[in-house]
């Protein structure tokens, strides 16, 4: 029984394994090795086995694409956390059917492509922009603010495109967070920020640490954003990944740099592990 | 003169529209054990929360050793709760969940130290410092979240049902364990529960709720001997009540026969009634005798429909000629009769409990 069982198993997750294998591990192996090789002048790869792409990485210019990267990826991470728990906690306490149907208007978004919307920052963001002329003609300001076309516009931009996978973990844990458990902090004697600070947070921690893992790693990766709303001014690694390949045509480099960051990645991956978090939580089995 | 330390006065709350305590007027004395009981919904926990300042009243008083507490906030009141579900923080081991209040009053260190070992003492629960929650049964982290409720010194410690999510035999030990805590620690405790077994294993003096209205006070006795109203009569012990009628009044043996279903007759030591007053008697399973012979007074004939044996007593459901199904407890050394064999069932006189006429009409 058990191993019919284990053979059916087999059969059926053959479509997933080939899915896998095809599209995921094969494009991977390939950018692995591409990664060794060199290019020449007119973006050809020469397969020489050489570690020069790895070694021109380390150079100020790029470690600063990086550290920028990362900062942005950061304070994104940050901006939605102070977004999220406050949203979360506040439509615990509203009834099923309200939360249901907010949280449905935390999905919509999705339903439009993730590009169009961000063009759709522009509208509101530019120098004579809706929030700009608002500003103005309130007179609360005399000169149009710069909100775009600097850190500014990517961070706005990021923290839109990127909260709905900060609010759906962390309000999928502070929902099961048991109202009890804020009464018996109340009833001990704390205030809410006491409250929040040593019952809510560490609570739900992994709902936070699954919100943050996913926020950060696409922040670190997303190319559009910093392109359409940053003015491509701003180079983060995701620019600096896309650039290699379709502008300087350097293949090898590029892949160099995606190699680097999925290493990256997989050591935010297993912190993530480590502190306790569980790879069921991100959707996934690592 | 017992010192009254809690005191609701003129309390009324309501959500909205919905009415849930019309008007509350509660004493509770220093040191006691009160048990509010009631069925669900009937506003024993939000009594029980408007005490611990979790909800506010929509109107009256409440007052704590004297001292007005209305507006007070939850987190300055002299009061705690244990949680039905234990409500303990899951990521704090045993020592810390039971020192989260000192801490958060910026107790010293040494002091937090030695009190959460003498609480632990208390629960005996010692060694258990380092443990998280999950590591423990269930009774366990119920002694944690009463020694996490303990170690603040509250003046009253309020109890919502922390007893409903054991098993049998744990809740029996844990209902003498808290009896004897009280009585060994002089706390005041209001006890929330529905479980009316519970209510009369421990109270000093039980409160029954219903609809948001006390129905009756009193010791766990008089509840059982003499409950006032038939709803107290039903939700306390087992309970056998018949409709009737005074139909007659006799003067010389100062006596009331009572007519239920215009056949039986019985007899009632007279109070005061009046031919023709509808009244609930009342009898508990114990204070019915199954008989073969027709006795003269107070004795009904009855069909035996089922035999139930539980360990320690004999049950017998009987059908009576009218239809009203009859419990009633078999004394040790009495016959147990086959299903289906016709008796009679008889009882003393002053055993049968008289319950207020209203009630009579209601189903």
């Amino acid at each position: 029984m058990k191993n019919s069982n284990s053979i059916f198993k087999k059969i059926t997750t053959i479509p997933l394994k080939f899915y896998a294998g095809i599209l995921i591990f094969l494009p991977l192996l390939y950018i692995f090795i591409l990664s060794f090789f060199r290019n020449d002048y007119y973006g050809g790869i020469i397969p020489d086995f050489t570690f020069d792409n790895y070694r021109m990485l380390i150079d100020v210019v790029y470690l600063k694409v990086f550290l920028q990267s990362f900062l942005i990826a950061f304070i994104t991470t940050f901006i939605c956390i102070c977004i999220s728990y406050p949203f979360c906690l506040i439509i615990k306490t509203k009834k099923e059917t309200t939360q249901k149907l907010i949280m449905t208007f935390v999905m919509i978004p999705f339903l439009t492509n993730s590009l169009i919307r961000t063009y759709g920052w522009i509208v509101l963001l530019r120098k004579n922009g809706v929030i700009n002329q608002f500003l103005m003609g309130t007179h609360l300001i005399s000169s149009p603010l710069s909100l775009m076309y600097n850190y500014f516009g990517i961070v706005i931009g990021m923290v839109y495109t990127l909260l709905p996978f900060m609010i759906l973990p962390l309000n999928s844990a502070v929902s099961k967070l048991d109202d009890s458990l804020l009464d018996a902090s109340k009833d001990l004697g704390a205030n809410r920020l006491q409250t929040f600070f040593k019952v809510v947070v560490p609570e739900t921690l992994p709902g936070l640490f699954n919100g943050s893992l996913m926020v950060f790693i696409p922040a670190i990766g997303l190319f559009f954003i910093s392109d359409i709303l940053g003015g491509g001014k701003l180079m983060l690694l995701g620019n600096l990944i896309k650039n290699q390949f379709l502008t300087a045509r350097n293949w090898p480099f590029g892949a160099a740099i995606s190699i680097t960051l999925i290493i990256i990645t997989f050591i935010f991956v297993k912190l993530y592990k480590k502190i306790g978090g569980k790879m069921d939580d991100l959707g996934g089995g690592l | 003169m017992k010192k009254v330390i809690v005191k609701l006065d003129d309390v009324k709350k309501s959500y909205g529209d919905k009415v849930i305590i019309p008007k509350l007027d509660l004493d509770v004395y220093e040191g006691e054990f009160l048990t509010l009981l009631g069925p669900s919904g009937c506003g024993k926990t939000t009594t029980l929360r408007m005490i611990s300042g979790m909800e506010n009243v929509s109107s009256g008083h409440i007052y704590l050793d004297g001292e007005d507490v209305t507006n007070v906030d939850a987190t300055k009141r002299e009061v705690n709760t244990v949680f039905q579900n234990y409500a303990l923080f899951s990521h704090m081991t045993i020592e810390k969940n039971i020192s989260y209040g000192l801490k958060i009053k910026k107790v010293p260190n040494d002091i937090i130290t030695k009190k959460v070992k003498e609480m632990l003492e208390l629960v005996q629960l010692q060694g258990y410092e380092k443990r998280k929650p999950s590591q423990l049964s269930g009774g366990e982290q119920q002694r944690v979240a009463i020694a996490r409720a303990l170690i603040n010194e509250p003046k009253v410690l309020l109890l919502d049902e922390p007893l409903s999510a054991l098993d049998f035999k744990l809740k029996k030990q844990m209902q003498i364990e808290l009896k004897q805590l009280q009585k060994k620690l002089g706390i005041t405790f209001i006890y929330v529960t529905h479980n009316q077994e519970e209510a009369l294993t421990m109270s000093d003096r039980i409160l029954v709720f219903r609809g948001g209205v006390i129905e009756q006070v009193g010791t766990p006795k008089e509840l059982y001997l003499h409950p006032k109203t038939r709803f107290v009569a039903d939700f306390i012990g087992d309970s056998n009540i018949f409709d009737g009628i005074i139909t007659k009044i006799s003067a010389s043996s100062n006596t009331a026969e009572v007519t239920i279903n215009d056949t039986v007759k019985a007899i009632l030591p007279n109070k005061n009634y009046q031919e023709g007053l509808k009244i609930s008697l009342m009898l508990r399973p114990e204070n019915l005798k199954l008989v073969e012979k027709e006795t003269s007074k107070n004795c009904i004939p009855v069909k035996i429909k089922e035999n139930i044996y539980d360990g320690a007593t004999s049950k017998v459901i009987a059908i009576t000629n009218f239809g009203k199904e009859l419990n009633i407890t078999l004394d040790r050394d009495d016959k147990i009769y086959p299903v289906r064999s016709t008796l009679f069932v008889k009882w003393k006189m002053e055993d049968a409990v008289v319950l207020k006429g209203k009630e009579a009409n209601e189903e």
